[in-house]
């Protein structure tokens, strides 16, 4: 039976998208409503209808012509929603700046956190527990961001140190998700989940000092650069850390551990620690997850 | 707050909460959640007689309570930073009035390790 209901208004029918009954002389929305069909109770009427203990914020979206609510889940907590359709996209917390403690030659260890992995699909009618991943201190992989209810459990793991949906930097490669970080394919959301840069490095060689620029965070499920190798410069101004990647990555430390910065946006991998002939400091945290739900308004 | 999830004594993972989800959040994943900032706390830290602890080349060390102002890695890096601008302090004043074999030896004094591209 369909669940939308119709009242003709100027011989043309109008869909019912809200009603109300007087109770105690209050109007309460009436979020379902049912008929008695053949002895049995029929679903006529549902409202949209969404609820949430937790932190959120409610937003207005039109998709292709096509009006939604966007729900933003910022803090843990447990949701019902009924019956419209609604899809949910989520992100794990991004992993904390990578930490040189190796005297060798382990450049890669000053990689920038990797972004939080991402998870999506439909939500049916009921209550579901929504956990939000935190961040991930420095040298620490992020938290797991997930929804559970009913037939559904899924999650989007943190980031596990350069590795996440998009790759921290630092002469780490092929680390990114190579996926979307875009909720829903939407842009005006911004590309979540950014690798943090890599730290800067100030090394002595057998030619003597030598400064090396931290690789960039990716982006939008890209791998972070790896080129930092390639940057090697006499001059101490070289050795400064890479940028985050878009949007909101934490920038990696300079060699005298100055600069850093942790992540910005949700997902983010934080910066990694600047390097300085067997000293390090400057690592940056990771950015808590987050999850969107998308629901057409009735 | 930051909550630890935790089940037989493991911390599972770390969320984002208010606190007054945390008794209905309790309920519904049958578990304990503790505020994870006090100590630090990240996935897979025991508490055992002893206290928090965190496993550490195979050994279970002890976390300190951190008064929650060391909770990022920047923080609780300060005292090596201090330390480290001091050592290249001491360094690039030994550049500026040695040659290049007296550096080498200045920094094998200072570093004890040795770099090569």
């Amino acid at each position: 039976m369909s669940k939308a209901a119709y009242i003709g208004v100027g011989d043309v029918a109008r869909k019912v998208k809200k009603m109300y009954v007087g109770i105690n002389g209050v109007a309460r929305k009436v979020k379902k409503g049912y008929v008695g069909v053949n002895g049995v109770a029929q679903q006529f009427f549902a409202s949209s209808y969404f609820e949430y203990t937790g932190t959120y914020t409610e937003s207005d979206i039109t998709i292709d012509g096509k009006a939604y609510k966007l729900y933003t889940l910022t803090s843990s907590g447990i949701m019902s929603i009924n019956t419209i359709a609604a899809q949910y996209w989520m992100c794990g917390g991004g992993a904390g700046g990578g930490v040189q403690t190796s005297s060798s030659n382990d450049a890669s260890r000053r990689f920038g956190g990797g972004g939080g992995y991402t998870g999506t699909g439909e939500l049916a009618a009921g209550k579901y527990t929504v956990l939000m991943g935190a961040g991930g201190r420095a040298e620490s992989a992020g938290n797991s961001t997930s929804v559970a209810g009913g037939m559904l459990d899924e999650e989007a793991q943190g980031a596990k140190n350069s590795s996440g949906a998009s790759g921290g930097g630092g002469e780490v490669s092929n680390n990114g998700g190579r996926i979307s970080t875009y909720p829903f394919g939407i842009e005006s959301l911004k590309a979540h989940s950014a690798g943090g840069g890599a730290g800067g490095r100030c090394a002595r060689t057998s030619s003597g000092i030598r400064y090396y620029k931290g690789a960039k965070g990716g982006s939008n499920g890209s791998a972070g650069n790896n080129d930092a190798y390639a940057v090697a410069n006499t001059s101490s101004t070289a050795g400064i850390g890479g940028d985050g990647g878009e949007y909101g990555g934490g920038k990696g430390a300079k060699w005298d551990f100055s600069g850093g910065s942790s992540a910005t946006f949700y997902g983010g991998g934080g910066g990694g620690n600047g390097y300085n002939v067997g000293s390090y400091a400057g690592a940056t945290d990771g950015y808590q997850g987050v999850m969107y739900v998308l629901q057409e308004v009735a | 707050m930051i909550g630890a999830i935790v089940r037989n004594d493991i911390v599972e993972n770390l969320i984002v909460l208010g606190e007054a989800q945390k008794a209905e959040l309790e309920a519904a994943l049958g578990c304990e959640i503790v505020d994870a900032r006090p100590y630090g706390l990240i996935a897979g830290d025991l508490r055992t007689a002893a206290g928090w602890t965190r496993n550490a080349g195979g050994e279970q060390m002890v976390l300190e309570l951190q008064e929650q102002k060391a909770y990022d890695g920047y923080t609780l890096a300060i005292e090596q930073q201090k330390a480290a601008e001091e050592r290249a302090a001491e360094a690039e004043a030994a550049i500026a009035t040695a040659g290049e074999t007296a550096t080498q030896e200045v920094l094998d004094i200072l570093t004890g390790e040795t770099e090569v591209d």
